[in-house]
């Protein structure tokens, strides 16, 4: 009698309705559609772990395995991935201010009451771009500090820190480019105190300025420097940098875990290896 | 069509010297799966970013002035926070020193830092001259900054946060 409820139970669990009704999921992962997408056996074995990570373009910029003890929180404080996870706000909320923008004098400061008034969302997004700006310039700060005291510059990581410096400056000129675009006179005053220091740059003196603002003063031509840099080459540098920032932390064995035990610094160099080819 | 040679060529690459042969690997159980145990890390990571992002968007709106006038002059114009330390060098130094030369030194100091660095180990108490100068440093860096931006007022004149906040973000 029991044997045969459950005969029956299993027969019912087996049957295409109830699958289809209790687990979509399932069904759909055996298409075609689904299988030509995703390739990799389930990552319910090791073997699925690791093929996850090689068949998915996204993961690709993570190792298959990563040390023990860089999972931990307090390997790194997680500090450059917030960094990048700010970036990535501030990126997709830059997009959004920028549907309703026109970087022209008055124009720009109207478009701020617009956003406060008239756009969905309009002030809460930029908000959001604007405390994740500044977040990001502490984040980062806090980030260099974490690497110095860790001692993570040395070698083999001398040249990421290099374009970690590299990344600080885009930080800051991102954010000042962009301090500018509300126009109102927090905006203009702030730019204006900064940028008069460009007219004591050596040699160049006031043409520093000239280039930077397209004119003697802050005007509508900086207005719209200051919009191509924040919205197009300052991110595209900073986007190209970070990959080659983050590529380098994984070619670099990732935080400091690998030094635990000699309490030295990696070998400078990679030892030479006897290796044969075949010609 | 030339025939393919029987056997494969090889020709040397480098030799090992004999230490680093002898060195242990490294222990493979000592790493695990990125996918899910960082993966997972990460996302809440992001998760709680995102949270703080929005939290800080609900409570606070961003600061909007009247619209921009060349011809009028704030009681204090100050920069972003983060330049408000050069802000207060300039009121002790010309601008040439405080606006470009101080800054530029600063980021050749920080650049060329790894390069300077000869000490070998990377312990704190392996490095300890080029931690004491990052500190002090970076001490008077945060010190210049903290009073640009907070204590000071009208004309730079010094007026501690708790009387006046001169400091917009």
């Amino acid at each position: 009698m029991a044997d045969e409820t459950n005969g029956g139970r299993r027969a019912l669990r087996g049957s295409e309705l109830y699958q289809a009704i209790f687990h979509p999921g399932e069904r759909f992962k055996r298409t075609e559609l689904y299988r030509s997408a995703v390739r990799h056996p389930p990552p319910d074995t090791p073997r699925g772990r690791a093929m996850t990570s090689f068949h998915n373009f996204f993961l690709h910029i993570y190792p298959v395995a990563v040390p023990r003890k860089v999972v931990g929180w307090r390997a790194t404080f997680r500090l450059g991935f917030i960094a990048t996870v700010l970036f990535a706000i501030l990126f997709i909320s830059g997009m959004y201010l920028m549907f309703f923008y026109h970087p022209a004098i008055p124009q720009a400061y109207f478009d701020m009451h617009n956003l406060a008034t008239t756009v969905a969302f309009g002030q809460f997004v930029r908000n959001i771009h604007r405390w994740s700006a500044h977040l990001m310039v502490v984040v980062v700060f806090v980030h260099l500090f974490r690497v110095f005291y860790a001692g993570a510059y040395k070698a083999p990581r001398q040249f990421n820190w290099l374009v970690g410096v590299g990344l600080l400056i885009l930080t800051l000129l991102l954010s000042f480019t962009g301090y500018l675009l509300p126009w109102d006179q927090l905006a203009f005053w702030a730019v204006t105190v900064g940028t008069s220091i460009a007219g004591y740059v050596p040699l160049l003196g006031d043409r520093a300025q000239q280039i930077l603002l397209g004119g003697p003063d802050v005007g509508g031509d900086a207005l719209l420097r200051f919009y191509v840099l924040h919205i197009y080459a300052l991110p595209a540098a900073l986007t190209l940098m970070l990959c080659v920032h983050i590529w380098r932390v994984r070619k670099d064995g990732f935080a400091i875990g690998d030094r635990e035990e000699t309490g030295e610094a990696p070998a400078e160099e990679t030892p030479a290896e006897e290796v044969t080819v075949g010609a | 069509m030339p025939e393919p040679p029987k056997e494969p060529r090889y020709r040397l690459l480098g030799v090992v010297p004999r230490e680093i042969e002898v060195r242990p690997k490294q222990e493979p159980e000592d790493t695990v799966f990125t996918w899910p145990h960082f993966l997972v890390r990460h996302a809440v990571i992001a998760a709680l970013t995102v949270a703080v992002v929005f939290a800080l968007a609900i409570a606070f709106d961003a600061p909007l002035k009247d619209m921009a006038n060349p011809n009028l002059t704030p009681p204090v114009a100050k920069a972003p926070w983060y330049f408000a330390g050069l802000q207060e060098l300039l009121h002790y130094f010309n601008p040439m020193v405080a606006g470009v030369l101080a800054p530029a030194a600063a980021l050749v100091f920080l650049a060329a830092l790894p390069f300077l660095d000869r000490a070998k180990g990377w312990r704190i108490r392996d490095r300890r001259m080029v931690v004491i100068v990052f500190t002090v440093l970076a001490l008077a860096a945060v010190i210049l900054t903290v009073r640009g931006g907070l204590f000071r007022g009208p004309e730079w004149s010094w007026v501690p946060p708790w009387e006046h906040m001169y400091l917009e973000l």
